[in-house]
């Protein structure tokens, strides 16, 4: 396999450009940390909720490529979504990871992009860290700030 | 000298094309052993110290004359010293639950390297929690080197124990281990070294330094998962409150009591892994043939090597003293997260570890959160590590194109 297949430009691209933002604190903002204990990924992620929707997401993200153009993506696609609608792209990129058939492949966005990773199986805990950290911030995260 | 021939010995190398670099986390199996092991599996499956037929004698037979071939491997004055485990982590286990917890005292005190495997880490800091008594650290020294001088600071009369590696899992250095023993018996204090990455890569003599404690694994070395060894000093073996009690480590049972076989059988209850057993005895007959100071030089060899290509490399930052003294060897892309560094590999037919190396601590103090560990055994070849050099040179090309 050549590395060109796994590291993707669009991956490559998010991955550069990936810039730390400023944790969120005040009314409906809610915060999750979590990490890849075995590589050393780690995600501090918040955010706002407004009108039902996910209205700001901020992070401090440190780890791998995979791991940071994850995160990226994740923020692109999920921003100004309802929870309901983030829990299903959530399970949709799930089923990806899993080699799984899914029904609206559109809505991950380039998040397709990182279909690439079910190739290097060891790495797909490095693309899932954001969007398990979204799912657990809005579904059961600590709630800061209510 | 041994030289790239040794590979024909090994299965492995004529069915698969990967370049096998990750000789610290496990090693492969020679013909030899495998072979012999199938016999075992074959011809010799008895259970051993019970059964009471000529056949399964001669497994029991076989399976203690692996105690005498491990006890002379390292030098210890008497195969009574030997006992089985599971693996290193479970020998330190044994010592620091069936021995320490009933030694320890509240203000005692248990000194660790900062290099730590976890294994030789955790045990530590939990008993040190439950009995009221303080985990130290000896520091690395400005060449990535334990700090003996800084070590005769920490090492005092509360110290009760230093437990060391002797090779460190990530640095891939000697320590200072014989200072260090004569430190902490100045100060009437045992050492235990964690021999995990030192047995296998070269001549271990015990007795030129007269240890209290000893552990290591069998896989590391050509033998199956599942084996440890855990050397004590007899008369501490037999202070050892056994962590498992039941079949075959008892003489006589009544109702209400038991009475226990004379060590080291005492501390292998239930039936023992008399295959991994079986298999370390032929790891290290085969290893016996090599001689140890062969495979030490070829080690050393490859890992100077690998160590001096791989510093003059820009942006690539090596880990530890420059004189190498086995084949591991750790470092990192700057720029690049160790984990990308080893999917290039990996992508590349290179199979190197990437992370924490179970040595979190030493991570904080080498201020990186992760790092790429190429680990040579005596059947690597040059070339292979040539090849690795230039696909770190490639993989930190291809990552630095992208603005990393």
């Amino acid at each position: 396999m050549d590395i060109n297949e796994i590291y993707q430009r669009t991956i490559m691209d998010y991955a550069v450009r990936l810039k730390n933002k400023p944790l969120l604190n005040g009314q409906d903002t809610y915060q999750i940390s979590l990490e890849n204990p075995t590589c050393g990924d780690k995600l501090i992620l918040s955010v706002q909720i407004k009108s039902g929707l996910v209205h700001v997401i901020a992070y401090q993200a440190d780890g791998c490529v995979i791991f940071k153009a994850a995160t990226a993506i994740m923020e692109k696609v999920c921003l100004k979504h309802s929870v309901t609608e983030i829990n299903h792209l959530e399970n949709q990129f799930s089923q990806m990871m899993m080699q799984q058939e899914i029904d609206n492949p559109k809505a991950l966005g380039d998040a397709i992009a990182l279909q690439a990773i079910v190739k290097l199986p060891v790495r797909i805990k490095c693309a899932m860290l954001p969007w398990k950290a979204m799912y657990q911030v809005l579904n059961e995260g600590e709630v800061d700030g209510r | 000298m041994l030289d790239d021939k040794i590979r024909n010995d090994f299965p492995f190398f004529k069915n698969n094309q990967l370049i096998y670099l990750d000789n610290a986390a496990t090693t492969q199996k020679p013909q030899i052993v495998i072979d012999r092991m199938a016999d075992d599996y074959t011809n010799h499956s008895f259970n051993v110290h019970r059964s009471n037929y000529m056949a399964a004698q001669r497994t029991t037979d076989a399976y203690e004359k692996v105690r005498t071939t491990v006890s002379d491997f390292i030098g210890s004055p008497s195969a009574k010293s030997i006992v089985f485990t599971k693996s290193t982590t479970d020998g330190i286990n044994i010592v620091a639950n069936g021995y320490f917890a009933h030694q320890l005292q509240p203000g005692d005190e248990i000194v660790v390297a900062i290099s730590e495997h976890h294994s030789n880490l955790l045990p530590w800091q939990r008993l040190t929690e439950k009995c009221d008594a303080h985990l130290r650290y000896i520091e690395l020294n400005e060449h990535g080197q334990l700090d003996v001088q800084q070590a005769q600071k920490v090492i005092n009369d509360h110290t009760k124990l230093v437990a060391v590696a002797a090779v460190s899992n990530v640095l891939g250095n000697l320590n200072p281990i014989e200072q260090l023993a004569k430190i902490a018996h100045q100060h009437n204090a045992e050492i235990l070294i964690d021999a995990a990455q030192w047995v296998p890569d070269m001549p271990v003599n015990i007795s030129a330094f007269n240890p209290d404690w000893l552990v290591f694994s069998g896989h590391k070395m050509l033998a199956p998962t599942g084996i440890g060894v855990l050397y004590g000093k007899p008369d501490l073996l037999e202070k050892i409150e056994p962590t498992a009690v039941g079949g075959d480590m008892v003489t006589s049972v009544d109702r209400n009591h038991f009475k226990a076989q004379p060590i080291p059988i005492r501390l292998e209850a239930g039936t023992p892994n008399v295959m991994g057993v079986l298999g370390l005895g032929a790891a290290l007959d085969y290893l016996n043939t090599l001689d140890m100071h062969m495979v030490q030089k070829r080690c050393q060899f490859l890992g100077q090597f690998m160590y001096d290509k791989l510093s003059a490399l820009d942006g690539v930052v090596v880990y530890g003293n420059p004189i190498r003294d086995t084949g591991i060897v750790t470092f990192n892309v700057e720029g690049v997260h160790a984990h990308d560094v080893a999917s290039a590999l990996d992508l590349r037919g290179i199979a190197v570890r990437a992370g924490y190396h179970c040595a979190e601590p030493l991570m904080q103090a080498l201020h990186t959160n992760a790092t790429v560990r190429a680990s040579a055994y005596f059947y690597n070849t040059q070339d292979e590590i040539s090849q690795l050099v230039k696909a770190v040179k490639a993989t930190k090309e291809f990552f630095t194109s992208y603005g990393h």
